[in-house]
């Protein structure tokens, strides 16, 4: 099965930039004299028009006037570089497409293996071992409505306890969050390690990498302070390290406050998407699943071995991610290692949340692209999917750049079948495929979840899908602002909402 | 007036979708959160969670009606030779050791305060049982069944959950999905000593007639080698060794550090190997084998005769796709198998 859908994928990658580039051929010959015909068909239309009217004499006249000015004024050189425009943004809509498509096709291969597919689950069963010392980090800024709740599951894992250590990381609080964690750390002496940073770079990963200097563990385990760990997660996410080539591992997240709005629900459905299908379709396929900073493991040793955690990277998940990956680490996925986490219940926030994994995002793009090109020992595929991965956000700003492009075109071109096709081709692979596979990945989510009715919901991704464009392509340009202007990055933490009395 | 029509349709067809999605808007069907597992993949779950449900309901004398109580001096108990399949269908109770007739179905629950002996070809939904079990040939266990010692008999398929306080025996010609105990026996047991033969966790045993084998390691002290792999005889390893190909460990060799291979790993016989053993692919253990674990195929793994899996101290786990193994092997731990009924015997 897994041949036949990599048979597929390659079939489709191949014969569809192929049938693109044909119709590229056969339409250089047209020239770029769209605005002409568009005059002259106007022209048609007004005499059309005119002629009903009774107005004939003074219309002709006036749209005779134009064409002489038009056709004076299109000389030569204008001609050319008219013609130069024209086959610049031509190439340009193609290379999108060529993307879209490729992304596509990569939604498609990943849903259809995860439906149909063999399902991969090598560490899962892991019950009686050896297990590793682990130290479980709860990162926490600000966080008095949840860090409760988060020790209190913690405290509750299936775990030999001589092994594990829980840190809460209080970073700089100003709420009770320190308060809360010291009132737990009297309460269950000896069992939570708290870490309360007061000063030093802001930033999660800055505050791990302050951590790591308390650690003597072999695997630490990071938390968010809003999630709520089950009884078996932490040996679900540790059990992958008996493998000496895994360097972290991730587990799924599941929003917890799903019902609240609109909002958590289409969010809901993409977590479900990314992770039910798009994060286990990488595992299955031997590809690069994706470390997400928190609900994950990761190897001290193998830490170690690629310089620790940075903390001038806005993403420290994916930058470790990549780091891991060339120095010969691999990422695990646990699609059955659930944790509850919240998501954001207002568009403003969810807006700032996607402009920060944007910009992180493509930080690690910038930083990782080459290296992984010249990387030895990684497969194709695993080289495609990291840089797949790796260019996830820039395909917003270049997806919003092609619908500028398609719009130009279409007035900048005569009504040729050709360049019509194109134009209309791209349009198809815009909305049909470029934006429905991964809605098509969601559905397939859902009904693996065994969810009957939240399907229905999937038309409002539409909306949320137009919102992050856009919040993605702000961003992007922002950071291209930022670089420019040699400004630094600012990291922007999300909002929680639940009770404190929970 | 075909334009109206034209935009009207448009429309009509453009907001379609969305009517069931402003339904499920409003009425909310499905707007909690994804149930997500907690504790039940504890092999011991559903005996846990019963023993307490089953001595309330003991305690309570209009719910103990609902069960079947079988005593040694019962009729039921005396019809040892029974030929045709009898249907239990009630929660069964067993307050004293007894020996139950063969060919019996048991739709519900078993909860035996002693030890119960089931007769041949005997189909259980799920049995607790404080004292020993033995289950003559050909019974079938669909769910979970727990006790102090199983004794299981030739050609018995235990689907579910199976774990035992203390020993399981199994013979020969069974399939099981989920074993957890902290001895594990297969088949007929050797009366050789294992700790005569150097098979066990001993750092302190004597390794000079070993050759230590170079590796070049990374910045993390591992040693990646692309491609296959063969480890001579009476080699010693001490790093995590990571093949991208399939490794051969040949007779005799003491592997310290944990391994993992792309492709299938052929351990010959008399290995040792102190860390974990991971492979994409099969893993053979030859006789006389000692793996410390856990031993993770996402294929097959077959253990050689008078092979070893964990040990005293230490309890371990095979987890694999299918799973088969020769005479006087000890397993000291658990072992899973995803597709137990594939038949690795004759690949």
């Amino acid at each position: 099965m897994r041949k036949l859908i990599n048979i597929i994928a390659i079939l489709c990658l191949v014969v569809m930039p192929q049938f693109v580039m044909a119709q590229v051929a056969r339409q250089n010959d047209v020239v770029p004299v769209g605005i002409i015909t568009l005059l002259s068909e106007m022209k048609d239309d007004t005499e059309a028009d005119n002629k009903a009217d009774n107005k004939t004499d003074k219309a002709l006249t006036l749209v005779e006037d134009d064409e002489d000015l038009l056709g004076n004024q299109l000389d030569e050189r204008a001609w050319t570089l008219a013609t130069i425009v024209y086959r610049i943004l031509t190439a340009i809509l193609l290379i999108i497409i060529f993307l879209m498509a490729f992304y596509s096709v990569r939604h498609y291969v990943f849903t259809l293996n995860r439906v149909f597919g063999d399902q991969r689950y090598p560490y899962l069963d892991i019950d009686s071992a050896n297990w590793p010392s682990v130290t479980v980090l709860v990162a926490a800024h600000n966080e008095e409505a949840v860090i409760a709740g988060a020790l209190n599951a913690l405290l509750n894992v299936d775990y030999p306890r001589d092994k594990i250590r829980i840190m809460p990381m209080n970073d700089r609080s100003t709420d009770r969050t320190r308060e809360i964690i010291d009132a737990l750390v009297e309460r269950y002496p000896g069992a939570i390690t708290p870490f309360h940073r007061s000063s030093g770079k802001p930033g999660k990963a800055a505050a791990l990498k302050d951590a790591m200097k308390l650690l003597d563990s072999e695997i630490i385990v990071v938390f968010d302070a809003d999630y709520l760990p089950s009884r078996g997660l932490v040996k679900q996410l540790v059990s992958p390290f008996f493998d000496p080539e895994v360097g972290a591992t991730m587990g799924r997240v599941v929003p917890q406050n799903v019902g609240s709005n609109l909002l958590t629900r289409i969010l809901d459905l993409e977590r479900s998407g990314g992770y039910q299908v798009d994060q286990q379709a990488r595992m299955n396929l031997h590809l690069v699943p994706q470390y997400g900073g928190t609900v994950g493991g990761i190897r001290v040793n193998a830490l170690e071995s690629i310089g620790g955690w940075r903390d001038d990277v806005l993403a420290e998940d994916t930058d470790l991610t990549y780091r891991l990956l060339l120095n010969d680490w691999k990422v695990v996925y646990q699609n059955r290692s659930e944790c509850y986490e919240e998501v954001p219940e207002v568009w403003s926030v969810r807006m700032k949340q996607i402009m920060r994994w944007a910009k992180g995002h493509n930080q690690a793009m910038i930083s990782h692209t080459i290296g992984l090109f010249k990387k030895q020992g990684l497969t194709f595929f695993e080289k495609l999917d990291g840089l797949a991965l790796l260019g996830v956000y820039v395909m917003a700003p270049l997806l919003m750049l092609a619908w500028v492009i398609s719009i130009i075109l279409f007035y900048f071109t005569p009504s040729f079948i050709v360049t019509t096709f194109i134009v209309f081709f791209s349009f198809v692979l815009f909305s049909a495929l470029g934006n429905f596979a991964a809605f098509f990945q969601m559905a397939a989510a859902t009904y693996l979840d065994g969810s009957r009715h939240r399907i229905r919901l999937l038309p409002f991704v539409l909306f949320g899908f137009v919102i992050s464009v856009v919040a993605i392509s702000q961003a992007t340009l922002s950071q291209l602002l930022d670089i420019f202007l040699k400004r630094e990055m600012k990291w922007d933490k999300t909002q929680r909402y639940r009770n404190t009395n929970h | 007036m075909w334009d109206i029509a034209f935009f009207t349709a448009f429309f009509a067809i453009l907001l379609l979708p969305f009517t069931p999605a402003i339904k499920e808007w409003l009425l909310k069907k499905d707007a909690t959160p994804l149930w997500r597992v907690s504790t039940n993949d504890e092999v011991r779950h559903f005996s846990d969670r019963f023993k307490v449900f089953a001595d309330k309901e003991l305690s309570m004398a209009f719910i103990k009606d609902s069960y079947k109580i079988i005593t040694p001096d019962s009729e039921f108990s005396a019809a040892r030779s029974n030929k045709l399949f009898r249907v239990i269908d009630k929660k069964v109770y067993v307050p004293e050791s007894v020996r139950l007739p063969d060919n019996n179905v048991y739709t519900q629950e078993i909860y035996a305060k002693s030890h119960v002996e089931f007769g041949r070809k005997t189909k259980i939904y799920a049995a607790l049982v404080l004292g020993n079990v033995k289950l003559d040939d050909e019974c079938i266990v669909t769910r979970w069944l727990q006790a102090n010692v199983i004794e299981v008999g030739e050609s018995c398929k235990l689907f579910g959950r199976v774990s035992a306080d203390k020993k399981i025996e199994i013979k020969s010609n069974c399939i099981f999905s989920r074993l957890n105990a902290p001895i594990i026996e297969f088949g007929a047991q050797d009366n050789i000593d294992r700790e005569d033969l150097g098979i066990t966790q001993d750092r302190q045993k004597d390794i000079s007639h070993l050759r230590k084998v170079k590796c070049e390691l990374d910045a993390a002290g591992r040693c990646i080698i692309n491609g296959d792999c063969i480890i001579p005889p009476y080699s010693l390893i001490s790093c995590d060794l990571i093949v991208r190909g399939s490794l051969k460990i040949s007779h005799g060799s003491l592997i310290l550090g944990n391994i993992k291979a792309y492709k299938s790993i052929s351990i010959e016989s008399r290995v040792t190997i102190e860390g974990s053993i991971v492979s994409r692919a099969d893993i053979l253990a030859g006789d006389w084998s000692y793996l410390q674990g856990p031993v993770i195929s996402e294929k097959n793994v077959k253990l050689g005769h008078g092979a070893t899996v964990g040990s005293v101290g230490q309890s371990s786990t095979i987890t694999a796709l299918a799973f088969a193994c020769a005479d006087n092997v000890l397993v000291y731990g658990t072992i899973n198998v995803r597709l137990p009924e594939i038949d690795t015997a004759d690949d």
